[in-house]
């Protein structure tokens, strides 16, 4: 850490995608890498540090949302501990990033921001957050990296609201950063730091901005240490709502910056398509126009971009390095085990047929709740099921319980149901990262990526007709197995258009645009 | 009398067939075992975590183990509607089913019977109550306890009996369940179907009528069990009552063999435990630490910690100060005052960690005391960090006095009229906002308690 100064350098390039390292103040992160999420600063199920400890590949980060301390506990209170989250959150030696947002909720938009300040809602109410409130919490957590404040809007926001957000978000950027490189200042001991917070905080509620407060600060007692943000990289927000267009005209209005390491792209997951997306990344990166030296040396963060491990692979091949993630928590709290395959078979081309493992559960069943990338352990299938999770995974829980444990303590609405899963699914995620790490990094990635393209079956639902789709839904839900005779007369028209659909499964392709699979 | 040492012959031991157990050090009364169960040997005085439904409530096997947890429980009524003990026995027992390699105790599920369900009715047969499922008669007996206990394949099974609220006033009922008791052991005993495998033991019943206790104390020692139990207790009898139970249960000529174990039903409150283990009982389980814990409630020496409190908010101190737990290794009050009861199940499970942390190191030192032979020192310095002030409750001084331990220096002040009222102190208080929070301000909470 002490050897490399904080910063984000390009290992290998494939396509857009790359694989990199970013050294952080209290380590590194291993590129490409989904963060694992927390809400309040705490993993869902996962205790820390030890459960965090035996996931497996490693956690690379942590990502929690600064939003969710300005109340229980607030900035004051951080402060006061002294020591910075990943302390006070126990969050192991796993780099800090502190968001703007939480990528399973949004919290904006209850009310309309100002100019001023944006509006959230957290688990205390609604809170207008600024540039100072929101770098004062920012300092007071002492992350590793941060996400500047952004005026977050939805995907089906017009042009007029996307140009206002650009504005505010460019003018916050600098204000923000300002107010970190205040925070980087060498500060005197803490034992005298509190009153200079405090005069600080007054300054700033009347409104007096927090220059005299630092300088103050500065001049008093000798043992200075370092500012909280010292050493902590900030990532510049772009928005710019689900118009290309726009998106590049906002990141024009950031530009390359040698203040910021990286960037944050804003304001995805929030409505889009999700196949629209690698467009929308790429009209933020293009419209910052950094030459290639430049590029290599700055981060891309993207929140909410990771609702699935293709989206997550997308996400990557547009050229982003960091995403938080979501997903995990969202399929852990439905009761699935993520179960899709990590890597290609041995020597696949492309236009070879899907390796029947397809998925790793034997087979996606829809009729069981499953599908090719995850399995429901609510399902009463599993009830009898001695086996792990998934087989061949070394996770504390596959190396560990069956999944009829699993399915019982769902059943029975035990907390260790998903603390198990949490388990494996941020493990298999992490599994998934690195897969891609490797792929980048031996030069064939874009084959990685199209054969994880090929495993993904034909839609299940398409945007045809209700009736037809219905009947699509059901035939894919794999070769009509032993609960064939179960399903019974109500899948008479699936059971007419199976043959003709083949196994199935795998086979079709999937039109531009249109849902990949059922989510249950 | 205090400081006595038997000699180690003298030490008492017993040798069933899947259990031996033997005494390695007492001190007055409290002593310290070895139980050697057929999947652990544990050692005694232990407090065993309740997992009611396969789980301790969001800890790992992994996490139980580097706890050092001995012994866990399961409760058969849940287990038997949840997942079905055939199913658990198909999985390889509750052992193979959880995935946990040391010892495990099954209740009987007459206590559920009881007080999960509206409607349940105690003939000789067995336990009638209503199904869950759909509403219909259904019979509990004690060769249907003991076959679903045999599934779910326990190292200690227990006895159907026949559970009174010490807190009912009908004389008449106690005397028939004290006998049913007894009569219900004997076909408890005959359906036993493993009893290489698994231990059976019996549990006394009585109320707080001495009499009946001797009664049942003498019944049941007359079968000749690997272990017993004492019953009916924890459920709102006055404190002053509960421990002349146990102390005549663990008297040591009349009560119960000192060369087998002593299992205190349903008793998790630290202090509890303490009395408990001065009177030479050897085993207690209780939902109270993993409970409590869900709701905010860290268990410390000095009594308990509610999380919830607003002076958390910014205190940065662990949890307890003289733990080594994870828990208090890594978190502050003020962390988890604000995520405690918030739905962040891993801040629940954080509690839950230390305070099963906390019974764990309590047992653990006690044994350590009586093994080097200073308990009375140590009961001496727990009551005076419990109770700083010298107010320590009547019922606690009049139970170490039989247990031969003197509070001088200790027990200052006067007990505040009512010794019962002290016990606020340590939790009663909680426990009662529990029963609130829970929805369950009917009836006894107690013995083989389910969470």
């Amino acid at each position: 850490m002490s050897q490399t100064p904080p910063g984000f350098s390009v290992k290998a390039r494939d396509g857009n995608a790359r694989c990199g390292t970013l050294v952080t103040r209290t380590g590194s992160i291993d590129t490409p890498s989904v963060l694992l999420y927390t809400r309040r600063g705490g993993p869902l199920s996962l205790t820390s540090p030890d459960m965090l400890a035996a996931v497996t590949p490693p956690v690379q980060g942590v990502q929690l949302s600064v939003m969710q301390f300005m109340e229980n506990p607030d900035a004051a209170t951080l402060r006061q501990y002294g020591r910075g989250a990943q302390s006070f959150l126990a969050l192991g030696p796993y780099p800090v990033l502190a968001s703007n947002r939480d990528p399973t909720m949004y919290e904006f938009g209850t009310r309309p921001s100002s100019e001023k300040e944006v509006h959230v809602c957290i688990h205390s109410g609604g809170h207008m957050v600024g540039p100072a409130r929101y770098m004062d919490t920012v300092a007071a957590l002492q992350p590793d990296l941060f996400v500047t404040l952004c005026d977050e809007i939805t995907a089906d926001s017009r042009s007029k609201r996307i140009a206002t957000s650009a504005r505010r978000t460019a003018a916050w950027l600098s204000t923000c950063l300002e107010l970190a490189a205040q925070h980087s200042q060498p500060r005197q001991q803490q034992e005298q730091q509190e009153p200079a917070e405090q005069q600080k905080q007054q300054q700033e509620e009347a409104g007096a901005g927090t220059q005299g407060a630092a300088a103050a600060a500065g001049q008093e007692g000798d043992a200075a240490v370092a500012g909280p943000l010292a050493g902590s990289l900030a990532l510049a927000a772009l928005t710019g709502g689900a118009l290309p267009a726009e998106r590049t005209r906002a990141a024009k209005a950031v530009g390359d910056r040698s203040d910021v390491a990286g960037y944050a792209i804003c304001g995805l997951g929030t409505g889009e398509d999700p196949a629209q997306r690698p467009a929308l990344i790429a009209a933020s990166l293009e419209g910052l126009g950094l030459a290639p030296e430049a590029a290599a040396a700055r981060v891309v963060f993207a929140s909410g971009v990771v609702g699935g491990p293709d989206e997550l692979l997308e996400a990557v091949a547009a050229g982003v390095d960091l995403m938080d993630c979501g997903f995990v928590a969202q399929v852990t709290t439905g009761g699935y085990a993520l179960t899709f395959p990590l890597r290609p078979p041995q020597g696949w081309q492309p236009g070879d047929a899907p390796s029947a493992a397809g998925a790793g559960a034997g087979g996606a069943d829809v009729a069981l709740g499953s599908d090719d990338t995850k399995m429901n352990l609510w399902s009463t299938a599993y009830r009898l099921d001695k086996g792990p999770l998934l087989p061949g995974c070394g996770c504390f829980a596959c190396a560990r319980h069956s999944r009829a444990y699993v399915h019982h303590l769902l059943n029975a609405h035990e907390m260790l149901g998903e603390v198990l899963l949490e388990a494996h699914n941020t493990s298999h995620m992490n599994g998934f990262c690195q897969a891609i790490r490797e792929a980048i990094a031996e030069g064939r990635f874009e084959q990685y990526r199209a054969w994880f393209r090929s495993l993904r079956s034909s839609p299940l639902v398409d945007m045809t007709p209700p009736g037809l789709a219905q009947a699509a839904k059901r035939r894919a839900s794999g070769p009509a197995g032993e609960d064939a005779g179960v399903k019974g007369a109500e899948d008479r028209p699936a059971d007419a258009e199976a043959p003709a659909e083949g196994a199935g499964s795998f086979g079709g392709k999937r039109p531009a645009g249109r849902a990949k699979w059922v989510r249950v | 009398m205090a400081s006595t040492s038997s000699g180690a012959a003298a030490l008492p031991s017993s040798d069933s067939p899947a259990l031996k157990f033997k005494v390695v050090a007492t001190q007055g009364r409290a002593r310290s075992s070895r139980m050697a169960l057929p999947h652990y040997t544990a050692h005694t005085p232990m407090f065993m975590p309740v997992g009611t439904q396969g789980s301790v409530k969001g800890l790992t096997t992994a996490q139980l183990v580097e706890l050092d947890c001995h012994v866990i429980l399961g409760n058969t009524y849940h287990l038997e509607n949840r997942p079905g003990s055939e199913l658990v026995a198909e999985m390889g027992g509750l052992h193979g089913f959880i995935n946990w390699q040391r010892g495990m105790l099954t209740d009987s599920g007459g206590f559920q019977m009881v007080s999960l369900l509206h409607l349940a009715e105690i003939t000789e047969q067995g336990v009638t109550f209503q199904s869950p499922i759909d509403g219909s008669a259904m019979l509990l007996t004690p060769e249907q306890s003991i076959a679903i206990q045999n599934r779910l394949g326990a190292d200690i099974i227990m006895a159907l009996d026949d559970v009174v609220p010490t807190t009912t006033n009908d004389p008449a009922r106690f005397e028939e369940a004290t006998h049913r008791t007894t009569r219900w052991i004997d076909r408890c005993i005959s359906a036993h179907s493993r009893p290489t495998e698994q231990n059976l033991f019996a549990i006394v019943q009585g109320g707080l009528d001495t009499r009946l206790r001797q009664i049942s104390i003498q019944q049941l020692v007359e079968r000749d069990l690997p272990g017993y139990a004492v019953g009916g207790l924890a459920g709102g009898e006055s404190k002053d009552d509960f421990w002349r139970v146990v102390a005549q249960c663990t008297h040591p000529h009349t009560g119960l063999p000192p060369g087998k174990p002593r299992y205190v039903m349903g008793i998790g409150y630290p202090l509890d435990i303490v009395v408990c283990s001065a009177l030479g009982a050897d085993m207690f389980d209780s939902v109270y630490p993993t409970r409590t814990a869900r709701f905010g409630v860290a268990l410390v020496p000095e009594g308990v910690l509610k999380l919830k409190n607003a002076a958390h908010a910014h205190d940065f101190r662990p949890l307890d100060s003289s733990c080594g737990c994870m828990v208090c290794k890594n978190y502050t009050r003020a962390y988890l005052h604000n995520v405690v009861t918030r739905g962040i199940s891993s801040a629940a499970i954080l509690v839950t960690y230390h305070n099963i942390a906390y019974t764990q190191a309590l047992t653990r030192r006690m044994r350590a005391a009586i093994e080097e032979q200073r308990f009375p020192e140590w009961v001496r310095e727990y009551l005076r960090t419990m109770f700083p002030a010298g107010d320590v409750p009547g019922w606690v001084r009049d139970a170490m006095a039989e247990a031969g331990i003197d509070l001088a220096g200790v027990a200052t002040d006067q007990p505040a009229p009512g010794a019962a009222a002290a016990e606020q102190k340590v939790g009663a208080k909680s426990a009662r906002a529990e029963k609130r929070a829970a929805g369950r301000a009917r009836g006894p909470v107690a013995a083989m308690e389910a969470e």
